[in-house]
């Protein structure tokens, strides 16, 4: 019976999709079938951080999602008007956050992520997918593409702001009938790696990395589930002060 | 292609409305017809995508207790949702240039009156006005 119920896992395991791997360390050698992504989060800030005792930053429980694009077709591999271009048979369209620092800063998080070769789009942070616009880029055999650093933070609304400790107490207790707090989604931003950030990890070959080229405006399906932004965020850039002519004079 | 694209803009408006209680269209002076529909069914399929978790109910052999649990938790989820829903039509709408406008009563009276394509009908004239019927909300 034990016997039995070992095939049957084995047999699921092997049915499952192989999954991108997040690498706690850097591999002895980089597979040369194999892409691979470095990435360096900042941690977003407590807002209830000035409370005595408050840890300054938020743990990071959620991530970047990146997805497998096809820029002909406008979508997400294998789902919507890409659903026709599926990945192969024991591959995932979708990468998920894990968490699973190669390397932490006081307030940074370096991730190194082996994944398959293909074009890519940065689909999501935590619940938000940026299905109204986002960055695309190519992951090529055997390289480690470097996206920098990124920072996400919420893209509230004009006219909403992150809770008070007196909201939440508020929701507490008038429970589920009481207003529930404002949402927002998130957005998020990259910048390129500089002296002041994680250095590059040792092992790492300086000659395999390459510095990512992000191509703007793809868009695609709300397939994450949860909210829908632009990767700039549509409220912050409602919120840019906008130059003319007439202003510059 | 228009007609059906007409009638899901006609639910879309009306979904929000009636599971809110809001009386909120998405107003955009002098957009064209075919231009306010791809907007809104484009905004409509991202918003059908929002899915919450199954709502967690911890057991209990009282079978009053279990009850009472998994109504909250179903009420808080589909709490939840409508708020999500919400959000990604206001932020999607947002993004094509439309502003929320708060319709007055008179429209909403005038609304509930009607069938899906005249609903359709009269909530594009309402979105391509030159001047917003109602109370123009945060954007």
């Amino acid at each position: 019976m034990s016997r039995l119920a070992l095939f049957a896992t084995l047999a699921l395991a092997a049915a499952c999709p192989a999954a991108a791997k997040t690498l706690p360390k850097v591999p002895p050698a980089l597979n040369p079938a194999k892409a691979y992504i470095l990435v360096e989060y900042k941690l977003l800030k407590n807002p209830f951080g000035g409370f005595p005792g408050s840890r300054k930053t938020m743990p990071l429980k959620a991530g970047l999602a990146f997805g497998r694009y096809d820029p002909a077709l406008g979508d997400i591999r294998g789902m919507g008007k890409a659903s026709r271009n599926p990945v192969p048979a024991g591959q995932q369209p979708v990468e998920g956050f894990r968490y699973k620092p190669l390397a932490k800063g006081p307030a940074a998080r370096l991730m190194l992520i082996e994944m398959e070769p293909d074009t890519y789009v940065v689909q999501g942070f935590g619940n938000t997918s940026f299905s109204l616009g986002s960055y695309t880029f190519e992951l090529a055999p055997g390289t480690v593409t470097d996206l920098g650093i990124v920072e996400a933070e919420p893209d509230w609304a004009e006219g909403q702001d992150a809770p008070e400790i007196g909201d939440v107490l508020g929701t507490a207790l008038t429970g589920p009938f009481g207003k529930s707090p404002d949402i927002a989604p998130m957005r998020a931003t990259f910048r390129p790696r500089t002296a002041g950030d994680i250095p590059l990890p040792a092992g790492i070959p300086a000659d395999r990395v390459r510095p990512v080229a992000f191509t703007p405006g793809a868009k695609f399906g709300n397939y994450l589930g949860g909210l829908v932004n632009k990767i700039e965020g549509v409220n912050a850039s409602l919120r840019k002060p906008h130059w003319t002519s007439s202003t510059n004079e | 292609m228009g007609r059906l694209r007409t009638s899901i803009a006609a639910l879309a408006l009306l979904a929000p409305a009636a599971a809110l209680a809001e009386p909120v269209y998405f107003h955009k002076p002098n957009v064209e017809r075919e231009t306010f529909e791809a907007d809104l069914s484009e905004c409509v399929e991202l918003a059908g995508g929002v899915r919450t978790p199954r709502p967690y109910t911890p057991y209990s052999p009282n079978v009053y207790a279990a009850a009472a649990g998994a109504f909250f938790a179903g009420f808080m989820a589909s709490k939840q949702e409508r708020q999500m829903t919400k959000n990604v039509l206001r932020t999607c709408m947002t993004d094509k240039g439309y502003r929320r406008v708060e319709a007055t009563d008179e429209v909403s009276d005038e609304l509930k009156k009607l069938d899906k394509a005249e609903r359709a009908a009269r909530l594009f004239t309402l979105a391509a006005s030159p001047e917003p019927a109602g109370r123009v909300l945060p954007q």
